[in-house]
């Protein structure tokens, strides 16, 4: 058994370089013609560090390079060898072929070197691999592209081809669904209205909604155009409304004076058509209503006909009459005076009794 | 306090004529008055005959004349003077300065609407008398006042009782009497 120190010192000794495990390039990459070394030169090899073997094939080669140099005894080779004894040192003859491997460390180097050709047939198949894309790539690129904008350019076309058609059929298929379905009876046999509606806070609901903001953003003019107020006057119930209003206790907080003073009565009189009122109203009605008979008889005893005379010819006595009667007067006084003196009569004397 | 008994005028022709067309105004609007509620009355009574009144001429003047003579009549008993008198300030009374009888005022009433022409004798009357003045013994007198037929009856008794006096003293007393 070699130790380590042997086998530094014998690889140093062959001129070989030495490194860690971790320098396999070091060993067999720069240098593959080493491994080549050994195999012919298997005194000069066993001294080399076989722990930089062991990453290239499946199993550690410096396990089996450890069993094979411990001397242990591992097939039936091994056994014959061992069993036979152990050569007899002869003495040294530089002349003398160096002993030869045992067949395990054989193997475990053929292994070894199965491994390492194996990295290197992977090595080389992915170094031609990147050199065939890198052929391929100028030429498949373009090819690529425009493969790839065609199968765009019929996708797009495809597209627009389907498209209204399946749409047109969805819709078709839908129509016809809700046409057959009744969705009203299914929704009413099958769902939980009742359930969804209590399981629903509406407060929660409400209390989320900016209700000021959604006003805000309606046009209420337009809406208020589109209203149909005539039709919603219809519909409201005013003799309802009226019924449950208390009148009494309304025209009693209502302070009438100043609700007068605020009505500027010329204004609204202006525009009321009397004529249109008179119109309308039925005199014949009013008429019928009255006890005329009574009402005459009241009139009758309540009139002072020599009274009303007298007042009548008191009212009279205006200026406007007193100035006729005057005029009048003294056109009788000239009249008279004319006629007296055409007949010779001497001048009539005012205030002479007749 | 007691009236003052304003000198009794005779009224002139000009003032009584313009009193009389007064008076045939009121009397043509009572009479057409009179048709118009007889037409009514006829609508009232049969609506679908309506026709409107068509009266002969004459039945026309006669119903004017009666309701000429009713209107005086009644006038001038009850207060001496009618709707024209009463504009131009005339009364009409008896010799005594009493109001017309009724009797007297229906006679002088018809008189006059039978012969209106007569009122054209006052032109030349010299105290203004009419033909039916002087036949019924009345006249008419200016008399702006609004006495009743009692004051004017009282004022008669004093005016006469002041004729009296005036024939028995040989100066004539005023005619105006003083405030009591």
């Amino acid at each position: 058994m070699v130790d380590d120190q042997d086998r530094t010192s014998t690889a140093e000794a062959a001129g070989k370089p030495t490194g860690g495990p971790g320098d396999r390039n070091g060993y067999l990459g720069k240098h593959p013609s080493g491994f080549v070394e050994a195999m012919t030169s298997p005194a000069a090899d066993l001294a080399r560090p076989t722990d930089d073997l062991s990453p290239i094939g499946d199993v550690p080669p410096a396990a089996e390079d450890l069993s094979a140099l411990s001397g242990e005894p591992e097939s039936a080779d091994d056994l014959d060898y061992y069993e036979d004894g152990a050569p007899e040192e002869e003495p040294a003859d530089p002349e003398a072929p160096p002993p030869p491997f045992p067949p395990a460390r054989r193997r475990s180097l053929l292994g070894s070197a199965a491994g390492w050709a194996f990295h290197k047939a992977t090595d080389a198949a992915g170094v031609m691999t990147q050199a065939a894309v890198d052929i391929a790539r100028p030429v498949v690129t373009p090819v690529a592209h425009a493969a790839g904008q065609a199968a765009l350019v019929a996708g797009t076309a495809a597209y627009k081809t389907a498209d209204p058609a399946l749409r047109s059929t969805i819709r078709a298929i839908v129509q016809i669904v809700l046409e057959e379905v009744d969705l009203n009876a299914i929704i009413r046999e099958r769902v939980d209205l009742d359930g969804i509606i209590a399981s629903v806070d509406l407060d929660a609901a409400v209390s989320r909604v900016d209700i000021d903001g959604i006003v805000a953003t309606v046009d209420l003019d337009a809406v208020i155009d589109r209203v149909d107020i005539a039709r919603v006057i219809d519909r409201v119930d005013i003799d309802g409304i009226v019924a449950t209003v208390d009148l009494d206790a309304v025209i009693d907080r209502v302070d009438v004076a100043k609700v007068i003073d605020k009505v500027d009565l010329d204004s609204v009189v202006a525009g009321v058509d009397i004529d249109a009122v008179a119109g309308r109203i039925d005199l014949d009605a009013i008429v019928n209503r009255m006890d005329l008979i009574t009402l005459a008889d009241k009139v009758i005893e309540g009139i002072d006909l020599p009274g009303i005379i007298r007042d009548s010819t008191g009212s009279l006595g205006t200026e406007a009459v007193e100035g006729v009667r005057s005029q009048t007067m003294r056109a009788d006084d000239a009249v008279a005076g004319f006629v007296g003196r055409l007949f010779g009569r001497a001048p009539e004397r005012r205030g002479e009794q007749q | 306090m007691r009236r003052a008994i304003q000198p009794e005028r005779p009224a002139g022709v000009v003032t009584r004529t313009l009193a009389a067309a007064v008076d045939a105004i009121v009397v043509w609007l009572i009479v057409a008055g009179g048709y118009l509620g007889w037409a009514i009355f006829k609508v009232i009574i049969d609506p679908r005959q309506f026709s409107w009144p068509d009266a002969a001429w004459w039945i026309s003047m006669a119903a004017a004349m009666f309701v000429a003579t009713l209107y005086l009549t009644v006038s001038w008993a009850s207060t001496g003077r009618t709707v024209g008198g009463a504009l131009f300030g005339t009364r009409v009374i008896s010799s005594r300065h009493r109001m017309l009888r009724w009797v007297t005022s229906l006679i002088r009433a018809g008189m006059c609407v039978v012969f209106p022409i007569g009122l054209a004798w006052s032109l030349v009357d010299r105290r203004r008398r009419s033909i039916q003045d002087i036949l019924i013994r009345s006249a008419v007198i200016y008399d702006w006042s609004t006495r009743t037929r009692e004051q004017v009856d009282e004022d008669a008794a004093e005016l006469m009782a002041q004729s009296t006096r005036a024939v028995a003293a040989p100066t004539p007393t005023p005619a105006v009497n003083v405030d009591s």
